[in-house]
């Protein structure tokens, strides 16, 4: 429940929150800072063309809370991002599972 | 082994001594007086728990604002907020500049405070901002003339098991919510809060502000629950501006904006 991002984020609607995706990449950048974390990947549409993706959490505290760190993701790792896309269909969204090639998973719930 | 059994019986003996007190005579009585020394007891730290539509977190007082003083519908009119109807991308928002949120804003963020009782205060500490309020509890009362401050001037007393905080002298430069509803710097705010289970704190807060709103804005119950065990951590969270400024570049503006054309 604390971790939960459940609630309704940024109010403005600006996620599709009915419709998550999931994509595929590679991480080039973890943004360990306020007011959200945030985790840059790349990842190859179906035309094969590299994506540069951004997706956003919650903040530093909320995260250590559910067991994160600031070291918990790096660049070059593989990861499994499930998110509510940018309505408007930029290559935006916040983050609702986030999981290692290895099958790892970083949590959102309370544990 | 002595030394440690020493060491043992001299820890555990404040123990014995705080049972061993003198209480009430009869056990009803010693009971009940035992509940209510428990029950004046807010200390833990405490994070907003209601993800339910109407009071969620990002909150206002209450779904219905009172009607608004034309002072209030300028300022209001003038407010671009991301949050609720007005809801829009960046925005003038004064917490995207990293202006404290004040209170009561700082109690509606989504991140926990502690409370810490002392003989003559109560402490809240925000993880927000790092912020700090006190409310006093030695029975003074306001002073004469409060210069308005954005955590304002608190004093605090109990009410059976309802603490029930009193607070002026918060300077109208804050936002009342996160929906952009203002206040003034006349805002007579009351707090009630109530130990409702040892992991269940309540708060119903009432604004008063006839220069702002025609009518008392009563607020609905917001629920916060007891962070314990692994989770009882309080980040160092400031307001940093540069990074606010890299996250509207990077993240709300690109979500808005649609994906680039080239």
């Amino acid at each position: 429940m604390v971790c939960s991002p459940s609630f309704a984020h940024h109010g403005n609607a600006a996620y599709d929150e009915k419709n998550p995706i999931t994509v595929k990449g590679t991480v080039t950048e973890f943004a360990w800072e306020n007011p959200h974390v945030q985790v840059y990947f790349d990842a190859k549409d179906e035309k094969g063309n590299i994506v540069h993706w951004s997706v956003e959490t919650l903040s530093p505290g909320k995260l250590v809370r559910c067991g994160w760190s600031k070291d918990a993701v790096k660049p070059g790792d593989s990861v499994a991002v499930t998110l509510d896309p940018a309505k408007t269909g930029a290559p935006v969204g916040f983050l609702r599972k986030f999981v290692f090639a290895n099958g790892k998973e970083l949590g959102l719930k309370e544990q | 082994m002595n030394l440690i059994v020493v060491m043992a019986a001299s820890l555990a003996l404040p123990c014995l001594m705080l049972a061993q007190m003198p209480g009430p005579e009869s056990g009803a009585a010693k009971a009940k007086g035992a509940a209510q020394a428990d029950s004046h007891n807010l200390s833990g730290m405490w994070n907003f728990y209601n993800n339910t539509p109407g009071q969620g977190i990002y909150a206002t007082p209450s779904k219905d604002a009172p009607p608004m003083t034309d002072w209030a519908k300028a300022r209001y009119a003038a407010a671009k907020p991301g949050y609720g109807p007005k809801a829009q991308a960046g925005g003038n928002d004064p917490i995207l500049r990293c202006y404290p949120a004040g209170i009561p804003r700082i109690l509606f963020f989504p991140q926990p405070f502690e409370i810490v009782q002392t003989p003559d205060r109560v402490f809240m500490f925000f993880e927000r901002e790092h912020e700090f309020r006190q409310i006093w509890t030695d029975g003074r009362s306001h002073p004469k003339d409060v210069e308005p401050t954005w955590m304002g001037d608190s004093i605090g007393k109990w009410e059976g098991d309802t603490f029930v905080v009193d607070t002026v002298g918060l300077t109208e430069k804050s936002w009342l919510d996160f929906y952009g509803d203002p206040h003034s710097d006349d805002i007579h705010l009351i707090e009630r809060y109530k130990r409702t289970a040892p992991d269940s704190l309540t708060l119903q807060l009432t604004v008063e502000d006839p220069k702002a709103y025609t009518k008392t804005w009563v607020g609905d119950t917001k629920i916060y629950k007891l962070l314990a065990g692994k989770k009882a951590y309080m980040e160092e969270l400031p307001c940093i501006f540069d990074e606010e400024n890299s996250f509207t570049d990077r993240i709300r503006m690109p979500a808005v904006t649609g994906p680039d054309k080239n």
